[in-house]
């Protein structure tokens, strides 16, 4: 690999504190997988963790745990970053919230490569963590490197996301999602064709909903997904329309 | 409504949005890593099955293997679907979100995907459904033509191991598709499935072998509604 290429580790981290009999054998399988990932990993130039947990306390933390627990996060979590030293980097996220962690990840991750003239290599561990934060950490990551390429106009980050268990890798894809996090909060107004309406009505209802933007693109980005379709001269939601609506109504 | 939700070791997150949604159908995709897990998820079912009033069909997948969960969840994706990630192993939440929302290609409405995915979050006793706010969509590929990223892709997963070298995939897809490219054509279309991180290759010599990975599955194909 060129000079001129860095390589940056990104995982997720969690520590179950909760009792339960349950919380030794999630530990025990959160620090497995964290070490399984990070062992492929080993040279790389920048490790940035993302746990919802303070990484200054942890051992302080370890303490209320069984003594299995405590020697398999030593081992092989704590050894394995301490070693590491200053090439690693701790962000405090809430790893059971999706935006949360796609802020953080993306601010973090941005900070680094953002004004970088260097190319970049990003593993990704998303092994580890609660799954929202897990499933936030990949796409952050993807939108992060993609859009970074975009400016560039040539391929400057590429990002290799993994899953690793028990021996086992499975690659993910790595895709340009341009616009992620989604603009889901206006699908609410999908409810505004809940029974077949023309545009004219659908607006009324969507302003009565309190929508004050731009009706005429949310109805075509409606149409476009295929939430809704014209019907004998009316606009009806489709299949896939009315599930969302059915779903969007019971939250 | 048809919900599709991954179950482990926790049925109450499963069974709380099923009797809120009230969905027509449902469908649960389940699994054992281990003989230990064997026993606590077969209790979880059972007690699953206690908790809903809607009848359950039960899916057996290999909950580590990827291309397993693939070829067992597609078939039930349908645009009446909505996905329940909260339970199970990453890599059944992992797929069953990326069959149900990555999209690709420039036209949203001829590809089914993008069904709503819910997590259940647990806030001390009490449940919340919460919509992942996610809109994977990858308009700039598509795998799915007849172009020669495409092609590599299907030959591979057609082979026998998932794995072959350049030449032998060129031979294929001169022989079987007709389709006899460039050099740098090809090239070209290896590195960018490399990129996506579809395939990993190697070299051995001159000769370079591509192998497939299991995700790759997620992008040919979505499955009987299709």
């Amino acid at each position: 690999m060129n000079d001129d290429v860095r390589t940056v580790y990104v995982s997720t981290l969690t520590l179950y504190l909760y009792e339960n009999e349950e919380r030794i054998n999630l530990n025990i399988e959160e620090a497995d997988k964290f070490f399984e990932g990070i062992k492929h990993h080993s040279n790389t130039d920048r490790y940035m963790i993302f746990l919802d947990f303070d990484w200054n306390k942890v051992e302080a933390l370890l303490e209320n745990l069984t003594p299995e627990e405590i020697r398999a996060y030593r081992d092989k979590v704590i050894a394995q970053l301490t070693t590491r030293g200053k090439l690693v980097n701790y962000y405090t996220v809430d790893l059971t919230s999706y935006e949360s962690t796609y802020s953080v990840v993306s601010q973090k991750l941005s900070e680094l490569i953002g004004s970088s003239r260097n190319r970049y290599v990003i593993y990704v561990n998303v092994s580890c963590g609660h799954k929202p934060g897990a499933i936030a950490t990949y796409i952050a990551t993807l939108n992060v490197g993609y859009k970074k390429c975009d400016e560039c106009r040539r391929r400057k980050v590429i990002v290799k996301p993994f899953h690793v268990e028990r021996g086992k890798i499975t690659n993910l894809p790595s895709v340009n999602i341009p616009g992620a996090p989604g603009s889901r909060e206006e699908d609410i107004y999908l409810q505004a064709f809940r029974y077949p309406v023309s545009y004219e009505e659908s607006e009324k209802i969507a302003r009565e909903m309190g929508f004050d933007g731009d009706w005429g693109a949310l109805a075509s980005r409606y149409k476009k997904m295929g939430y809704i379709v014209n019907e004998n001269g009316k606009l009806a939601l489709t299949k896939r329309g009315k599930t969302l609506v059915a779903l969007l109504s019971s939250l | 409504m048809k919900l599709l939700s991954t179950l482990g070791w926790v049925p109450e997150v499963v069974a709380y949005p099923a009797n809120i949604l009230k969905p027509d159908e449902m469908v649960v995709f389940v699994g054992a890593a281990s003989q230990r897990d064997r026993e606590i998820i077969d209790d979880s079912k059972e007690r699953l099955k206690s908790m809903v009033v809607q009848p359950i069909k039960f899916v057996e997948v290999d909950p580590l293997d990827m291309g397993d969960c693939i070829v067992k969840m597609k078939p039930h994706l349908s645009d009446d679907s909505v996905v329940n990630i909260t339970g199970g192993t990453k890599i059944m939440a992992f797929t069953l979100l990326l069959l149900a929302t990555l999209r690709f290609g420039n036209s949203p409405r001829s590809d089914p995907r993008d069904l709503p995915v819910i997590y259940v979050k647990t806030v001390g006793s009490q449940m919340y459904i919460e919509r992942l706010p996610l809109e994977m969509g990858a308009p700039e590929f598509n795998p799915r033509g007849n172009g020669t990223a495409a092609l590599i892709l299907k030959v591979l997963m057609d082979s026998e191991d998932g794995e072959l070298s350049s030449p032998e995939i060129r031979r294929i897809m001169e022989s079987k598709y007709n389709k006899k490219v460039q050099n740098s054509t090809f090239s070209e279309a290896k590195k960018k499935l490399e990129n996506a991180n579809l395939i990993s290759v190697r070299w051995v010599g001159n000769t370079s072998f591509l192998r497939i990975h299991e995700a790759a599955e997620v992008l040919l194909g979505v499955g009987s509604h299709e």
